[in-house]
């Protein structure tokens, strides 16, 4: 637990440092998202979430996203990240930091997540690759306890997205191959599926939709579906 | 045109290697859990029950795994043997990946009963993936029956509850979950002294040996590892990692035993030694780094 708390001293450190050094401002602005998500999986069966997510351009160099996410399997995750962006001739590069705390109250436990990676994106692709750390554990665990909490230091984190369209625009269509998502952060070898995609029909607003697959077994080499997650919803920009 | 180049895809995936069945990265070729768990409960009901009565409440059984035998198999041969010559060993079990190519379930489940020679009836064992790769679940049921059953150790003042779970696809699947949830919650009001899973995948990915190996999704570790909790799981043994890794959570103890691999360097095995108390210890076999 020291080093987990180490290390996140560092990250916050390290984005703090890298925002108040940038030089270039432009005016913040902040995205609202709120997104209701209809899930089966092989596990809980139907569920559905309910989340809620605000993405802040704080300067040209730094990104601050946080999101909450409700369940009706009776899980709640919340997650901060942060982006120090580096703008490059063609592109930006970023340097991102994503803690996520999900809070299992039908197991009494709750997963932990820390994970630091590097990405670039351009108008059509966005890729990303780092490391994250876990630590889970039962929250009355008693303090004298022999037992250690489950830490699970070595994962790797990917991300490859390609857009339809250039980001910015009125309207896109994505596909992304990866182990996390806003609320998730899967094992290395166990990853995603997502198509997503939005549309503004009017200045500030914009409809959200998104579909996610989740297989298990690939590297087992005995795939199968294990769940799917659809998700439609509205952002409002401030 | 895209029918066949897709064919020929296939075909050349599925000829590079006799071993990795890589068509099963994209869709596994053996029948789905769900399917295999229904073969499994037929079988459990044709045979009926499996329940081994002992003469004393101390008792003593052998762990083996990751055999992946090939053409050479000593480290396995000498596991059989030792556990045929141990007076005190009543059962063995056996955790998945059995063997490494295809057309070996056949030859290698005789030679793993013959070298049982009579404690033969007395292997329990679960299914790998490397025994589903190639669609060779039929062969493997054919040998073995099913891959998803229970039984109790009855001894004079005890009865401890052993269930075997088939985790191949990494993942118990819809129905199997299910059976194992009333399993569990049933066993809550039976009075066992011990209760003790055994599959082939492992619960947690803790450090770099587990970097090939892949395994449950997360809900579904929530899940299981909740459910263990609850309902008085003492002990989860599982192969798959090949590397030995011993692990407690909730009242749970989770042991990775080592893989009987042949040419690998630090095999081992498991011995179990069940009374009030429970006690293990690992066995080297062949050469060790």
């Amino acid at each position: 637990m020291a080093i987990m708390r180490r290390i996140v001293f560092w990250l916050f450190f390290v984005m703090l440092g890298v925002s108040v050094a940038a030089q270039e401002t432009v005016q913040p602005t902040t995205e609202f998202e709120f997104l209701t998500e209809y899930g089966y999986n092989l596990t809980y069966q139907h569920h559905a979430n309910f989340d809620l997510k605000a993405r802040t351009t704080i300067n040209r160099h730094f990104e601050l996203d946080a999101a909450l996410q409700l369940s009706t399997v009776n899980h709640y995750t919340a997650a901060v990240s942060t982006r120090a962006v580096f703008p490059l001739p063609v592109g930006d590069m970023y340097l991102q930091n994503r803690l996520m705390y999900k809070l299992l109250c039908f197991a009494k436990l709750y997963d932990f997540n820390a994970a630091l990676s590097l990405g670039y994106r351009m108008d059509y692709v966005n890729v990303e690759l780092g490391l994250f750390a876990r630590v889970m554990d039962e929250w009355k665990r008693p303090v004298h306890s022999e037992v250690e909490p489950i830490i699970e230091p070595y994962n790797i984190l990917y991300r490859i997205e390609a857009f339809v369209r250039p980001q910015a625009s009125r309207w896109n269509l994505s596909l992304c191959f990866s182990n996390i998502d806003d609320y998730q952060m899967e094992r290395m070898w166990q990853p995603l599926f997502m198509l997503g995609g939005y549309f503004c029909p009017a200045d500030h607003w914009k409809v959200l939709a998104g579909v996610e697959c989740k297989p298990t077994g690939m590297f087992h080499l005995n795939a199968q579906f294990y769940g799917v997650v659809a998700r439609v919803g509205v952002a409002y920009k401030l | 045109m895209k029918k066949i180049f897709f064919l020929l895809a296939i075909v050349s995936l599925t000829a590079c290697s006799k071993n990795l069945d890589l068509v099963g990265m994209f869709a596994g070729q053996s029948p789905q859990p769900d399917y295999r768990f229904d073969k499994s409960m037929e079988h459990n009901a044709a045979v009926g029950p499996r329940d081994l009565v002992l003469s004393s409440d101390d008792y003593r059984f052998y762990v083996g795994t990751d055999t992946h035998v090939d053409e050479k198999y000593e480290h396995t041969a000498q596991y059989l043997r030792d556990f045929r010559q141990d007076p005190s060993a009543s059962f063995t079990l056996m955790l998945g990946d059995l063997i490494n190519a295809q057309q070996n379930i056949p030859w290698v489940s005789e030679m793993f009963r013959d070298s049982c020679g009579t404690k033969r009836d007395r292997i329990y064992i679960t299914l790998g993936n490397h025994d589903a790769y190639f669609n060779q679940w039929g062969e493997w049921q054919q040998e073995w029956g099913s891959s998803s059953y229970s039984f109790d150790v009855v001894t004079p003042n005890a009865k401890d509850l052993y269930i075997c779970i088939e985790s191949a696809n990494g993942t118990l699947g819809n129905k199997q979950t299910r059976w194992l949830k009333e399993l569990l919650e049933q066993s809550l009001n039976k009075g066992y002294r011990h209760k003790i899973i055994f599959t082939h995948t492992h619960m947690f990915k803790k450090d770099g040996s587990q970097g090939h190996t892949s395994n449950y999704a997360m809900e579904e570790t929530y899940e299981l590892t909740d459910l263990f909790s609850r309902c008085g799981v003492d002990w989860y043994l599982c192969g798959h990692d090949h590397c030995r890794e011993i692990t407690h959570h909730k009242g749970v103890t989770y042991i990775i035993v080592d893989a009987l691999e042949e040419h690998y360097n630090n095999a081992f095995y498991m011995i179990a030694d069940i009374g009030e108390q429970m006690h293990y210890t690992f066995v080297p076999v062949g050469e060790q780094d």
